[in-house]
């Protein structure tokens, strides 16, 4: 006992021995309760604070506990890290990996770590390049879903009554489209250039987060702070977007990050069909081109495969992690 | 009766669906490049012959006028002509042909991939976090991951590797069979029908590839909700109740959970319908099974509008059926859902 007491003793020592002024100021600080009235209180709003932040990381260790989610967070952080260092990491430039090479569906070889593909393009780097280009569309399409839906399921769900019924009716109806049917023919009519794909796809998912918006400002709704912020005088855009917004946003968050793997999925079908911009190396396109040589060049479909996969599993296992971490009771409905 | 109320309340909302995707194939039609007036003149032509092929096309009408032909052709039937892909063919007659197919496909793998699929996510969410738990985790994560054309290449890759090499990879039925008598819609049918068993076992043959390829992508998101449902219910108070009487797991499983758990999957699953006919386009592309999705692609590729806004309002209809379907159903199990 003496022992610890000792190690404890030696610990707040290093911790004071710095300045005057700090030893000083935790004396103050130490005291202030007699001098300032209330000053407790900021103390103990302050511990609380601490608290929460403490409880909000375990949260998230929680998560990474689990080998299925620790996994998911480093397959996810090659792939952003890809995205973003890709023209360093990669060992042929954009142009290079875009423009006509001396061999076609090549073997691997110490020029080509992983082979080549169609025009001799080299598919290491092609898979590196294809990263940015799915997260890119992913994410923004997601964004587009997220803010229009987060928009739209507020109003309807705060302001209720007949906002609410004409908001959700079409809402539903959109939701009963067949969406990838429509986004080819749209794309068909429309020309596919990327910010197209971006819109389309963003549109689709629109009613998906209005209606988990809608659900969770409504059970918000009802509660005493929401209230009180009303009595004190906020107005209808501030309580929405500042009091029931933060605290409705967790579900938002999890399919969010199911959304990416499965737009991801989107992106990489479009492509394989013939719809992208071709402009922008996308794994879709090579799988295509790769799939009738699947008996003479079997990396060249192999290795954009593997990323696809990657990529969208990374982002399942970290929905599935998170909806665990939030709320183990709370069980998105996966599309 | 609440049933019967249920059933109508749902027949109501179908209708301004029916109306809203009318209006979306509609603005699609207008989206189209090209005057269609033009289109259809010959090389030669006066400034008046162009106006009246305008007025016999009925272009010169009033938008809303123009819609309400419009959606008088599109009910009942009048899909114009095909322009690329089977060369002045009346699109009605071509979906006639290839929808039947693509519902076969569907209905069979839909079948394996809900008994199997539901099957499997009972499996898994009864046994929480185990070895089985992890390995059906593994299995679904690794398909669910991949989009339905990896999928079917994978599969294909299978095929050259393997003893499997004895299952035939494209089209339905082998070249020189003949084609059974068009009996019903239903080729599987027609094959029983005509007599000859060989037929049938032939098509079904051909089917073993593209319907297990089909039905491993709808299993994987099928079991996935199961095990996520099925685990939310394993949580619940009266499973506890039902352990502290000492009913066994197997019971429990079978009686208490599982009926519990299994609304929310149909209900998601018939959501997921939708999505599923992504995947229907990879199987018959890749697998050359003449269907609605063969046919969709071949017209989005070669851009021949007639049968892409056709195409769209056929499926529109086939998910709204479908959708219709399901919620009947659920309500039929479930009669919470009746009430709201």
């Amino acid at each position: 006992m003496s022992h610890i007491n000792q190690k404890t003793q030696e610990r707040t020592e290093e911790n004071y021995s710095g300045t005057d002024l700090k030893l000083s100021s935790k004396i103050i600080n130490g005291f202030k309760f007699l001098l300032i009235p209330k000053s407790r209180f900021e103390q103990f709003y302050i511990k609380d604070i601490e608290n929460q932040h403490r409880k909000k990381r375990s949260k998230i260790r929680r998560m990474l506990k689990s080998s299925f989610s620790f996994t998911g967070a480093i397959i996810i952080f090659l792939m952003i890290s890809l995205a973003i260092f890709g023209p360093w990491i990669a060992p042929y430039s954009y142009a290079e990996a875009q423009g006509r090479g001396l061999n076609d569906w090549g073997p691997p070889s110490p020029e080509h770590l992983l082979g080549t593909g169609t025009r001799g393009r080299d598919v290491l780097s092609r898979i590196i390049f294809g990263t940015s280009t799915s997260i890119v569309i992913a994410l923004l399409s997601v964004s587009i879903s997220v803010i229009f839906g987060i928009f739209f399921g507020m109003i309807a769900g705060y302001f209720g009554k007949w906002l609410d019924s004409i908001i959700m009716r079409t809402m539903d109806m959109i939701l009963a489209f067949p969406g990838i049917i429509f986004a080819l023919a749209f794309l068909a009519i429309i020309g596919s250039t990327i910010e197209h794909i971006v819109t389309i796809l963003g549109v689709i998912g629109i009613p998906y987060y209005s209606r988990l918006t809608r659900s969770a400002v409504l059970k918000v709704k009802e509660r005493d702070y929401i209230a009180s912020a009303k009595v004190s005088g906020a107005n209808n855009w501030r309580i929405m977007f500042r009091h029931i917004l933060p605290n409705s946003i967790q579900p938002i968050i999890v399919s969010m990050s199911f959304d990416i793997g499965r737009l991801i999925i989107s992106v990489v079908t479009l492509a394989f069909l013939g719809f992208t911009d071709y402009q922008y190396i996308n794994w879709g396109t090579d799988v295509y081109s790769a799939r009738v040589h699947i008996y003479d060049a079997p990396w060249a479909l192999f290795w954009p495969s593997v990323m696809i996969s990657l990529s969208v599993i990374g982002f399942m296992i970290i929905g599935d992690g998170l909806r665990d971490a939030f709320d183990p009771k709370y069980h998105v409905a996966t599309r | 009766m609440s049933l019967i109320k249920f059933i109508l309340r749902r027949l109501a909302t179908i209708i301004p669906t029916i109306l809203v995707i009318l209006v979306i194939t509609f603005f699609m039609t207008r989206l189209l490049p090209g005057d269609p007036a033009m289109m259809r003149m010959p090389d030669k032509f006066t400034w008046d012959e162009y106006l009246l092929e305008r007025k016999r096309l009925g272009l010169d009408q009033p938008i809303y006028i123009q819609f309400l032909i419009y959606m008088g052709d599109m009910l009942a039937g009048n899909w114009g002509f095909s322009y690329t892909v089977a060369k002045d063919f009346p699109v009605w007659v071509l979906i006639n042909q290839k929808l039947p197919r693509s519902l076969e496909i569907m209905a069979i793998s839909m079948i394996i991939a809900i008994f199997l699929g539901i099957k499997l996510g009972k499996f898994a969410g009864a046994n929480k976090n185990t070895k089985k738990d992890s390995g059906t985790r593994i299995f679904i994560y690794f398909f669910v991951s991949m989009p339905a054309f990896i999928v079917i290449s994978f599969f294909m890759q299978i095929y050259v590797s393997t003893p499997f090499k004895f299952l035939p990879m494209f089209g339905y039925k082998t070249p020189g069979y003949a084609e059974p008598p068009p009996i019903t819609y239903s080729r599987i049918i027609n094959c029983l029908l005509s007599g000859k068993i060989y037929l049938l076992t032939d098509s079904l043959w051909h089917l073993i590839l593209p319907v297990s390829s089909f039905a491993i992508i709808q299993l994987v998101t099928i079991s996935r909700q199961m095990r996520a449902s099925m685990i939310g219910t394993m949580e619940e108070d009266y499973i506890r109740t039902a352990y502290a009487k000492g009913v066994k797991k197997r019971r429990i499983i079978k009686t208490h959970a599982f009926k519990n758990a299994i609304s929310p999957v149909i209900i998601l699953s018939g959501m997921g319908f939708s999505v599923v006919l992504g995947g229907l386009i990879a199987v018959e592309v890749i697998y050359q099974l003449p269907g609605m999705g063969k046919l969709f692609y071949d017209a989005i590729r070669r851009s021949d509008y007639p049968i892409i806004i056709a195409s769209v309002w056929v499926f529109s209809i086939v998910v709204i059926i479908f959708n219709f379907f399901t919620d009947v159903l659920i309500a039929f199990i479930d009669p919470r859902i009746r009430l709201k």
